[in-house]
């Protein structure tokens, strides 16, 4: 799961970025207006951090434009001015989600998995796959009740696999949303983490569909 | 009331001075009048005269006239015109018959031979009459005789004349002076008329119905309306200045907020967590304090004179989705019953941050529901919002908009929200009262005063 995060603060952004990182988000970070636009609009992203006081180009702005160009990404705004006013012009001009300053990291992590969880379809902190079950707020994995220990990058694949459960993802996807953009796209360590994760479940709750890409089906396992 | 002081003082002042002005023009011309006719008296008494000194006759010591006078009111007694020779010691030594068994008495006045003199005396009649003398010495046989010729004409008439034409004349100016002064209030009329227009035009301004002063103006009014646009525009923009320099210093100051709370999430992390919750504490209280002031500083900005027309189906749908956004909002099934048309005299922002205050209120305790109605009712609105949560028991009501009083210590809010909801409500001249609602929980009643366009309807 990939997350722009767009704040020009260099403190801010950092933490925030290390927090979604800790939470199994691939976390990019970007200051600029502009370029955070061009990115936002241009690369996979699962979510959006957005901050409403970015230089060169504004946040609402921005967003709008995103909107106009069917950029259909879930954000969630941070608003240091906390009037109705912007919160309810932030809503309007397309955000999922709004979040205050001073705000706590826990907080901001649980609405970017919660936006996450409802772009895909899920309501539930809980994604269930047949006997598959995803606690995403304690980042845990379990089959049939038996907690199943993942790297990082395992967590994040199965995370991405359950969010869009009963869909073929294809290699080319799982690359965008679950490395940072500088991931050397040609290899195949796609390949072998898929490897890893069937052999930890013991199961064949992840299927291969030769040609297009990998499959958890929403009664898997 | 100042326009109607205006027009009653430029009124009075012109009809004090036409009254002054048309009083003068009356003594002049009734001077004037009278003036004329005493010379046209004086001058048939100077005709008189000459007439009696040419017929007068000496012969020996007795004097007569040649032929009579030939005005035949001399031969009717108290005729109103009257001639009579004295001797220089002013016994009568010869009269016309008008005199009758009367004198002219002229008294004792210095003559000079060959000049003469023209008096007031009272004629046989006992009215007033003017009389013109003259001292001539007349040849008599181998001597001089010095007598003194009079002539007299009742002025009764004259003056009868002179009184018609000041009744004739104060009458006529009277009218005059009323037809000026209609004159002169149709003048003022037209001449407030550009004020009154500028009146009209700030009333608008007042009830937001227009942004300046426009339309066309007399050159003399155009300068003002030029000033008046001018302050508008440099208050309006004084007004966004501050109010975007205070935004700025809010997000700067929030923005160092945060990064505190996220050094203390970190300290949280390295198991100081006492320190890491007293920097979050005071963190959320700093920025609480900066919302407060912010909200505060813009209540304080707006004007209370101005009106508004707010449609508050718009500004409810808005908070309603914003509302909804959050993950207490989203939890929630909101029922909104509000007629779409209703309009609200308040302020656009205001409107906004009440229904948002509010509606968050009212999100976070909800258990499951949330109904929001509005009705018109008369010159107000009625806002009902109703929540299942918990409520507030009775006792503790009142307490709910004082500032910075908090009923429950664990959910997260500074209490501030209701003071300002409190605060908004009162400077827009509506009331807000709190009470249990049917679904269990708290109700918010608001009664607003209603926009112009509901009032209309």
């Amino acid at each position: 799961m990939r997350v722009l995060v767009l704040e020009d603060d260099a403190v801010i952004g950092a933490r925030i970025a290390e927090a979604l990182t800790l939470a199994g988000f691939v976390a990019d970070r970007e200051a600029d207006g502009e370029i955070g636009c061009y990115r936002g609009e241009t690369e996979g992203y699962d979510a959006i951090v957005l901050d409403l006081g970015l230089p060169t180009l504004d946040g609402l702005t921005l967003l709008k434009r995103w909107r106009r160009s069917g950029v259909a990404t879930p954000v969630l705004i941070l608003t240091a001015r906390g009037s109705w006013q912007e919160r309810g012009e932030g809503i309007d001009a397309g955000a999922d989600d709004y979040l205050t300053k001073p705000f706590q990291i826990e907080e901001l992590v649980a609405r970017v998995r919660a936006l996450v969880r409802r772009a895909a379809g899920q309501a539930a902190a809980v994604i269930v796959a047949g006997d598959l079950a995803l606690d995403t707020r304690q980042m845990r994995l379990s089959l049939g009740g038996r907690p199943i220990a993942l790297s990082p990058q395992e967590y994040r694949l199965v995370a991405y696999l359950m969010h869009h459960q009963g869909r073929v993802v294809t290699q080319e996807e799982l690359v965008e949303h679950l490395y940072h953009q500088d991931f050397d796209r040609d290899s195949n360590s796609i390949e072998v983490l898929i490897g890893r994760v069937r052999k930890k479940l013991d199961t064949q709750a992840i299927e291969t569909r030769r040609g297009f890409g990998y499959l958890i089906a929403a009664d898997a396992a | 009331m100042r326009l109607m002081a205006l027009r009653v003082r430029l009124l009075a002042a012109s009809a004090i001075s036409i009254t002054m002005a048309l009083a003068l023009a009356g003594l002049g011309i009734s001077a004037l009048f009278a003036t004329h006719i005493e010379k046209d008296l004086a001058s048939g008494l100077r005709d008189e005269m000459n007439r009696l000194v040419a017929l007068v006759r000496i012969e020996g010591e007795t004097v007569s006239l040649s032929q009579p006078m030939p005005d035949p009111r001399y031969l009717r007694p108290y005729g109103e015109l009257y001639w009579q020779i004295n001797d220089p010691q002013g016994a009568p030594v010869l009269w016309s018959r008008s005199v009758w068994d009367s004198t002219l008495d002229i008294g004792n006045p210095p003559l000079v031979p060959g000049q003469p003199l023209e008096t007031a005396l009272i004629d046989p009649e006992g009215t007033p009459a003017l009389a013109r003398i003259q001292r001539l010495q007349f040849e008599a046989g181998n001597g001089t005789r010095v007598l003194d010729l009079i002539v007299a004409e009742d002025r009764g008439a004259l003056d009868i004349a002179i009184a018609k034409f000041r009744q004739d004349l104060l009458s006529g100016l009277g009218l005059l002076g009323i037809m000026l002064v209609v004159a002169s209030w149709v003048q003022v009329s037209v001449g407030l008329r550009p004020l009154a227009a500028i009146r009209r035009g700030v009333g608008e301004i007042n009830s937001g119905r227009r942004k300046t002063l426009g339309g066309t103006f007399p050159l003399e009014v155009m300068p003002l309306v030029n000033e008046v646009n001018a302050l508008l525009a440099s208050q309006e923009a004084s007004i966004g200045f501050a109010r975007a320099r205070a935004a700025d210093l809010a997000h700067g100051l929030k923005t160092s907020l945060t990064v505190l709370n996220l050094q203390a999430a970190q300290l949280r992390q390295h198991k100081q967590g006492e320190i890491a919750d007293t920097i979050e504490g005071l963190s959320r209280s700093m920025a609480e304090t900066i919302d407060h002031q912010l909200a505060l500083a813009r209540l304080r900005h707006r004007s209370r004179s101005k009106h508004y027309a707010v449609a508050l189906g718009p500004a409810l749908d808005q908070i309603v989705s914003a509302v909804r956004a959050t993950p207490a909002g989203r939890a929630r099934r909101w029922l909104v019953n509000a007629a779409g048309d209703l309009t609200l005299d308040l302020d656009p922002a205001d409107l906004i941050e009440l229904l948002g205050v509010l509606l968050d209120n009212a999100a976070k305790w909800a258990k499951e529901q949330i109904s929001i109605t509005a009705a018109s009712a008369g010159k107000t609105i009625v806002i009902t919002i109703d929540d299942d949560g918990p409520g507030v028991a009775e006792a503790q009501v009142h307490m709910l908009a004082e500032r910075g009083k908090r009923l429950d210590e664990v959910t997260a809010g500074s209490g501030l929200g209701l003071a300002i909801a409190e605060e908004i409500v009162t400077l827009n001249a509506g009331t807000i009262c709190f009470s249990r609602a049917p679904l269990g929980g708290l109700r918010a009643r608001l009664s607003l005063p209603a926009g112009a366009e509901t009032l209309l309807r």
